[in-house]
């Protein structure tokens, strides 16, 4: 038990220090002209990450018994941590871009510096759950939302990498939508700086296959995080409606924290509809991403500023 | 004059026309999401359903206006008390639900149609104008369906011309997720009119039953004849002594009095009983059995919710005058149903504290009072439900869980044409562009593209 104990502690202060030389890797390699070294270390600070904050939350499992370890703030931020971790790493792996860790290793940085030097000390052991939470479903439920949270995270993350990339230009096209309309060959253009720096060609075809930009890819990468962050939000906010009918009798009681992930469920429905709509093309769904990502941290953490309630993680900063 | 020779049906169709175009649009589908966000925002900033007397305090009309212009009246009067149950919130709400049909029936169902209807294309320039598109040697035609096989393709092929496609359900979807969303809206409006929700509270021993329900809940509901005999309330701890639970023993009474069924219920553990269901909701403490000495009678007396919370936790007490000028009084109050805080007071001022459990009486000072409790009554609070909209809005949230997850998957098209000694060929999708240009990019060269 004690051998438990004081390795979550060696592993929470291992996970916030790497975080934080991995957010400073991410904005050296990209402030000072791409060093490549630089960038793969980056790389591998936020695959450390990710697996001291999973061993963290496993040490915390099998020191408390619950059946998840998500029942007071501290645990759910190493969570959320983990997930934004592994969310970015998809992401990057999945772009082949590392941008995107400017925008995504700072909050996960900060999400451990949180838990691990603001909380107070009686706050971050593992505590008893208090009736209302003595439920199975709480492991599904929060499990779920956190996991949403992650995902959409990163997108709102990834949207603002491709905000930044593409600050210089006035009009930028999208490729994915349900319509599909992307689908169709553009017409060459040369960019104002005389090359096509950005468009990746495949010397061995002929003719060239057209493959995506930086900014698109960036854009569908955001699209697809997004993509797969909404149906877990959605089954994240099904998962308590239900909970909530099973356990008193309502399934919607417009409590705060319901409210604002309805709100956050709101933003990312317009964000998935804004892409389908001819006049809402360019960087107008990423900024409405951007603003899904901030509604997420007013859902996750702002919500216990406004009001106490099932959700308000105990005595959470009252 | 033009318009005298349009008849009124072919007015009446313009205007439909133009009316379902708007509802079932796009962009008033984005702004109704936003706008409810924004509305919903407002709910959570200004604290709902409180007494009138609390606004006036917070957002007084004169002075430090909240704002600018937030005054009570305003709130009141804008119904920003209760956001949620507003006309206009249940307004936009309906017309959330009428552009979702709309837009089923206008651009979804053709648009699923569309996508299920496909051509092969006999021109190689008709498949040049994919953005992804390549050119492959024409004796790959076997291969290039084997490597579409593998990767989950459902292949059509006629002579030299091919067509593939995979996750037609991505196309489904969304039209899943707008059915569901309908089912839920309608369960909503259904149960919140044919159902009833009502608090009730007792202390062992006691009964309640429902035959004071208000009509305006029961539109289309007959209230429950039976009625619920509470035999037991009691707070299980664990080791440090903080709650584990709350348990309520309930019986269920038919008008004999014959017992029908019973369960003891705690939160997240409720009884369901003829379609209604019983929810262990709240507590309190009801009275407490005591007296001032070993001569004296235990009287019970009655508790009433403090508005000062000690150590953080709803508190129960009432003050006893112990003379007859009310100088001299014990203030006895709890939190549990352990045992009581015994507090007196001489003038305004507290003197001396006492722990009271039962079997461990406390003596005041040199007096012969001697202050003893014999057992903390508490009450359940029952939270009793019946919801008949609840399996339409279950079917609802499965549907709607099952479709927004087949929305993710991508509706991916592949053509070929084999003509001369190249097959051409040209690929699009709807939603994952990345990846699929590494997965076409890698057919391609699995098939030995040309070198250009």
């Amino acid at each position: 038990m004690d051998n438990l104990v004081a390795l979550q502690k060696t592993l929470d202060d291992l996970t916030c220090y790497v975080l934080i030389a991995t957010t400073l890797a991410y904005w050296v390699h990209f402030a000072f002209g791409r060093l490549g070294w630089l960038g793969e270390v980056a790389t591998a600070g936020m695959v450390i990450g990710c697996l001291t904050s999973a061993g963290l939350l496993t040490a915390r499992w099998l020191e408390s018994g619950h059946p998840f370890p998500v029942s007071n703030l501290y645990e759910s931020l190493f969570f959320l941590c983990w997930c934004l971790t592994f969310a970015h790493l998809v992401a990057e792996y999945s772009s082949r871009q590392k941008v995107i860790g400017v925008f995504t290793a700072p909050f996960a940085a900060g999400l451990a510096a949180f838990a691990s030097f603001y909380l107070p000390v009686q706050l971050q052991v593992s505590a008893p759950l208090v009736p209302a939470l003595d439920s199975n479903w709480l492991m599904l439920h929060v499990s779920v939302m956190i996991f949403s949270y992650g995902f959409v995270m990163a997108g709102g993350a990834t949207a603002m990498a491709y905000l930044w990339v593409t600050r210089r230009e006035q009009q930028v096209e999208l490729k994915g939508n349900s319509i599909g309309s992307g689908g169709m060959r553009r017409v060459e253009k040369t960019s104002p700086d005389g090359g096509s720096a950005g468009v990746l060609t495949m010397a061995r075809t002929a003719p060239a296959l057209q493959m995506s930009t930086l900014a698109e890819t960036l854009d569908n990468v955001s699209y697809r995080l997004i993509g797969l962050g909404f149906p877990l939000l959605t089954i994240g906010i099904i998962s308590g409606a239900v909970w909530a009918n099973e356990a008193w009798g309502s399934y919607w009681s417009w409590d705060p924290k319901e409210t604002w992930s309805l709100i956050t469920w709101l933003i990312f429905a317009a964000y998935l509809h804004a892409r389908l709509t001819v006049g809402w093309q360019g960087k107008r769904p990423a900024i409405l991403a951007v603003v899904g990502f901030a509604s997420v941290w007013v859902t996750y953490l702002g919500v216990n500023f406004l009001a106490e309630g099932l959700h308000s993680y105990g005595f959470f900063l009252k | 004059m033009a318009l005298q020779k349009l008849s009124f049906p072919e007015i009446w169709r313009e205007v439909r026309h133009e009316a379902l175009t708007t509802l079932g649009s796009l962009p008033l589908a984005i702004v109704l999401f936003l706008v409810i966000a924004v509305l919903s925002i407002t709910g959570t900033v200004i604290p709902q359903q409180q007494d009138w007397t609390f606004y006036v305090e917070k957002y007084p009309d004169k002075g430090a206006v909240v704002l600018g212009f937030l005054t009570w009246q305003r709130i009141i009067d804008w119904g920003l008390d209760d956001v949620y149950r507003t006309w206009w919130f249940i307004g936009i709400l309906v017309l959330f639900g009428t552009s979702l049909i709309t837009c089923s029936f206008l651009r979804q169902i053709p648009m699923l149609k569309a996508a299920q209807r496909w051509r092969y294309y006999d021109e190689p320039r008709q498949l040049a104008r994919f953005a992804l598109y390549g050119e492959v040697p024409a004796e790959q035609l076997d291969e290039l369906n084997q490597q579409l096989k593998k990767k989950y393709f459902r292949i059509y092929q006629e002579g030299d011309q091919l067509y593939a496609n995979r996750g037609i359900l991505g196309r489904v979807g969304p039209i899943l997720v707008h059915v569901s969303i309908i089912l839920i809206l309608v369960g909503g409006v259904w149960g919140a009119l044919g159902g009833f929700k009502t608090q009730r509270s007792a202390v062992p021993g006691d009964s309640f039953d429902f035959k004071d329900l208000k009509p305006a809940q029961l539109a289309f509901v007959q209230p429950p004849t039976w009625r619920v005999r509470v035999d037991d309330f009691r707070i299980g701890n664990r080791v440090d002594g903080s709650i584990r639970q709350f348990y309520s023993d309930l019986v269920v009474l038919d008008a004999q009095n014959r017992e029908l069924t019973r369960k003891t219920i705690a939160v997240n553990q409720p009884l369901v009983y003829d379609g209604v269901t019983l929810y262990q909701a709240s507590w309190a403490v009801d009275s407490v059995l005591f007296r001032f000495g070993p001569e004296d009678e235990w009287v019970r007396i009655p508790f009433e919710g403090l508005a000062q919370k000690i150590n953080g936790q709803e508190t129960w007490g009432r003050y006893l005058p112990l003379d007859e000028k009310n100088k001299v009084g014990i203030f006895l109050a709890a939190n549990n149903l352990e045992g009581v805080m015994a507090i007196l007071y001489i003038g305004d001022k507290p003197v001396e504290t006492y722990r009271l459990r039962p079997g461990v009486p406390a003596a005041v000072g040199k007096t012969a009072i001697v202050l003893e409790v014999k057992q903390v009554i508490g009450s359940t609070g029952v939270q009793i439900k019946q919801d008949p909209g609840i399996p339409l809005v279950y079917l609802g949230f499965g549907l709607l869980m099952v479709g927004v997850c087949m929305s993710y998957v991508s509706h991916t098209q592949v053509w070929a044409l084999r003509k001369g000694d190249r097959i051409y060929l040209g690929g699009k999708t709807n939603r994952a562009q990345v990846s699929f240009e590494r997965e076409f990019a890698q057919i391609l060269n699995n098939l030995g593209a040309s070198h250009g």
